[in-house]
């Protein structure tokens, strides 16, 4: 066997404290580390160091939590790919965490399902007040017909006869028989189906 | 004890085929090493139990592209690793980038062999079993990602350099480069953040 020099065992120590040598190997060397100390210190501070991490084995079986399997091969077999998309960048980096996946979705869907209710209902707002609104047409007074307030009567008779569901015939000589519940007539009053008085 | 890799071709075929039960039975095998790697990236069990979730249901998706050119467990520690440095990330706690990588670096891993990574205090004996736990995981948390990688699954879960070199889709030589630079890099810190172990 031929004799090494500490040039040559040095970078051999870490493999061979690591058990990667073959025996031709790792026998030269043990005869070197025997006759120097030097050699023999580098692999004392190499097994110092490995002390370090001996108590750090985990044996794992106490972490896996009861049904993991069953659980996670159920999911797999349902088409989950255990895959969440691209890596965000920075500015869309989640600062949360620990939370479970569920977890997360849950509270992703609630946010956005807020939204957009809270969107819609704006958006409703919206065109409901636009539409109760009255249009320029409507506003621009020159664009009235001129009538009587004779005729302006009668026509808010006949407005509130058609809100109830009554016909309210026009009667030519303004007699009082166009309110057929016989109730003086009030602009907005609303004369009910059967009912003899006209209520506000 | 780790399965014979006939068995684990077994259960793999049987899965491809439809075996729901069978993907079971590998997640139940591999299950507590997956935690146990795992580990050494979070602290959080919450966070620990959805990576290696992820990394089995990947491992499933990805199930008919396994070649078999390296071991059943290798291949799910490469997505396990994936998998915790992706959920790092998206957590906003990147992991340690390396200034350097010694694939890349002039000079060559003999020239730093020869010198040794320089001298290491043991821990003190009077030091609970647990409390040196934590100083490693502590110093651990300092090293960028290549090292600590190395370290773990060569120190923690015992694994080869050609596991390793599988696992990490690197060359033997790159693992012992890697690993003595872990190592010296791991004993500085330490030193670094308790100069009371210093001799």
């Amino acid at each position: 066997m031929d004799a090494i020099h500490c040039s040559d065992a040095r970078p051999l120590i870490p493999a061979w404290a690591d058990g990667e040598l073959s025996e031709a190997q790792a026998a030269p060397l043990r005869s070197h580390l025997l006759g120097c100390r030097d050699c023999r210190g580098s692999m004392q501070d190499l097994r110092a160091l490995q002390r370090w991490f001996e108590a750090g084995v985990v044996d794992g079986a106490n972490l896996v939590p009861p049904g993991f399997a069953a659980r996670v091969a159920r999911r797999a077999f349902a088409g989950d790919r255990g895959e969440r998309g691209p890596v965000p960048g920075p500015a869309l980096l989640i600062t949360e965490p620990g939370l479970a996946r569920e977890r997360r979705r849950t509270l992703d869907f609630v946010l956005w399902s807020t939204a957009a209710a809270a969107l819609l209902v704006v958006a409703l707002s919206v065109a409901l007040r636009l539409r109760d609104l009255p249009s320029g047409e409507r506003l621009r007074a020159e664009d009235r017909t001129p009538q009587t307030t004779e005729e302006i009567l009668r026509a808010l008779e006949d407005l509130d006869a058609r809100e109830a569901g009554l016909a309210a015939p026009a009667a030519q000589d303004g007699s009082a028989t166009a309110n057929p519940a016989g109730a003086e007539g009030h602009p907005g009053a609303e004369v009910l189906p059967g009912a003899g008085v006209p209520r506000r | 004890m780790s399965a014979a890799p006939q068995e684990d071709l077994s259960l793999v075929r049987e899965a491809l085929s439809g075996s729901q039960l069978s993907f079971q039975l590998l997640v139940e095998r591999y299950a507590p090493r997956m935690f146990a790697l795992v580990r050494h990236y979070t602290k959080s069990p919450v966070e620990a139990e959805d990576i290696v979730q992820d990394t089995f249901l990947k491992a499933y998706s990805r199930l008919a592209s396994f070649q078999q050119q390296s071991s059943f467990y290798t291949w799910l520690c490469r997505i396990a690793i994936n998998t915790a440095l992706d959920t790092l990330k998206r957590a906003g706690r990147s992991p340690v980038q390396a200034v350097e990588d010694p694939e890349l670096t002039t000079g060559g891993a003999s020239e730093d062999f020869g010198r040794g990574i320089g001298s290491v205090p043991a821990p003190d004996a009077r030091l609970e079993r647990e409390e040196i736990a934590r100083i490693a995981q502590e110093v651990l948390g300092y090293l960028p990602e290549i090292f600590r990688t190395v370290l773990v699954l060569r120190e923690f879960e015992s694994q080869s350099y050609q596991a390793i070199a599988d696992a990490l889709g690197i060359s033997i030589g790159t693992v012992e480069s890697r690993l003595f630079r872990a190592r010296a890099r791991f004993r500085d810190k330490l030193l670094e953040l308790h100069p009371e172990f210093a001799e």
